[in-house]
């Protein structure tokens, strides 16, 4: 077992960090509370805020980095004062400061990481960077209790399926090209749905109105699988559908009426892309000899895929793990329960000069101190 | 009160906001707007409250301005138009694909 108490102060009864995310278009502050001891069922971490602002852009559109980052840079301040409000903590317990080191978009991640820069300079609290990937994972066990399971990490700029292994949440399959959630939104631009709550949503609940499953290119391979293919055919029949080009026969028939809709194109990415989730997760399942399988990251809030995969799970009498979206969505908490875990192995926090933040940042990177 | 300094091979600027009259200052800055693609810009900076704290964020918008159009203008003397506002794209949307 990890000793996670080797810092503790004799008379700390609790530890208190804050966590800072803004890697995309979500603007996250989290505060949490861990108690001495392991992690457990019986000593589980406790959420004393969770706040988050998303950057939305209108219908058709994309968020740049530019207008992302200035977001972010306005509001900072204001959620990480209403967090501190609600958490109703005094700034004297906070043992760490954590942000987002990375990945994630260059500038967006560059404004958060100032303001955690200068709060650690003016409050005198030492500097956690966290991996975004890991923070999604150890928030996901932490939540559902999952101790062990193969993580299915899907979102707008990640899917990749990942099992622990001697200190290293290591890759066992991935995207080759575009993540599934970047699919999802760049085809939500090509049907000018709105943003707002999120693209995805919106084209899962289109998704429920499908009724014909259109045929789409399946690209799983081998252990990793890659989306950009299935993007430009889906949005080749989607602008022959809005531009009524008669001689598409998938999309229109003899007599010139359309044959699908909206909703069925909806209907058929997520069938198809989800379907190849379901396969290359399965695949690391067998690999790993793992029975549990934990879905995290925004794309893990759709109810269609969490079906998929726990037909798939039970098929294989294993257990299905899933958060809500306060935890699965972007979120400060993630941030703050990842940091935290390795401030208690490091016991002070990283040098100014290496609280730089990087667009890449892989997952197996990271070294997890904090598990045997 | 805040204060830049430049130093090249050719030239020592230093930009100061202790002269300005904070009347005439605000939070939202020249330099600091949305792109052309925000239409309903609901991520203004909050107006400054007329506090110390309040006159500072103000001098430090205005000194983010003069540092901005500066080097900005440094870069039109090296390159013509069109790759300046190339090479300003690259900067502020970064590289993202890479």
């Amino acid at each position: 077992m990890v000793d996670l108490d080797r810092y503790l102060k004799p008379d700390q009864k609790y530890y208190t960090a804050i966590g800072l995310e803004g890697s995309a278009n979500k603007l996250a502050v989290g505060i949490i509370r861990h108690f001495p001891g392991q992690l457990s069922e019986s000593n589980r971490a406790e959420v004393l805020s969770n706040i988050r602002d998303t950057y939305i852009t209108p219908p058709g559109e994309g968020f740049l980095p530019r207008d992302t980052a200035r977001h972010h840079r306005n509001w900072v301040v204001r959620l990480i004062k209403r967090s501190i409000l609600e958490s109703k903590i005094d700034i004297d317990e906070l043992d760490c400061i954590c942000f987002t080191k990375g990945p994630g978009m260059g500038a967006p991640l560059q404004s958060v990481v100032i303001a955690a820069r200068t709060l650690s300079q003016l409050w005198n609290v030492p500097l956690i960077g966290v991996n975004h990937c890991i923070g999604h994972i150890e928030m996901g066990r932490e939540i559902t209790g999952a101790d062990n399971p193969v993580v299915l990490y899907v979102s707008g700029g990640n899917t990749q399926v990942i099992a622990y292994s001697e200190q290293r949440y290591r890759i066992f399959g991935e995207t080759l090209d575009i993540a599934i959630g970047n699919c999802l939104d760049r085809f939500a631009r090509t049907l000018k749905i709105p943003n707002d709550p999120s693209p995805g949503y919106n084209i899962e609940q289109l998704a429920k109105k499908g009724k014909n499953y259109v045929e789409l290119p399946y690209t799983v391979k081998g252990m990793d699988m890659s989306m950009s293919g299935i993007l430009a055919y889906i949005d080749n029949l989607a602008n022959d559908l809005f531009n009524n080009k008669k001689n598409n026969k998938i999309v229109f028939n003899e007599d010139g009426s359309p044959k699908i809709t909206v909703e069925d194109l909806c209907f058929s990415l997520q069938e198809t892309l989800f379907a190849m989730l379901v396969e290359i997760t399965e695949r690391a399942m067998a690999h790993v000899g793992s029975q549990q399988v934990l879905i995290v990251g925004g794309v893990g809030c759709n109810e269609r895929l969490q079906e998929m995969m726990k037909i798939m799970v039970l098929d294989r009498k294993g257990y299905i793990f899933a958060t809500d979206e306060r935890f699965c969505i972007d979120n400060g908490i993630m941030i703050a329960h990842a940091g935290l875990l390795e401030y208690r192995m490091l016991g002070e926090g990283f040098d100014l000069k290496d609280t730089v933040c990087t667009q890449r940042f892989r997952t197996d990177e990271v070294h997890v101190k904090w598990r045997d | 009160m805040p204060s830049a300094q430049y130093i090249s091979p050719d030239q020592e600027l230093l930009f100061k906001t202790n002269q300005l009259d904070t009347s005439q200052l605000s939070t939202i800055g020249i330099t600091s707007g949305p792109s052309e693609y925000v239409k309903i810009d609901r991520d203004q900076p909050s107006e400054a409250k007329d506090t110390f704290y309040g006159k500072l964020r103000c001098k430090i918008t205005n000194l983010q301005d003069q540092l901005n159009i500066f080097l900005t203008e440094q870069m039109g003397k090296e390159k013509n138009d069109k790759d300046i506002v190339e090479l300003e794209k690259k900067l502020l949307d970064g590289n993202d694909d890479e």
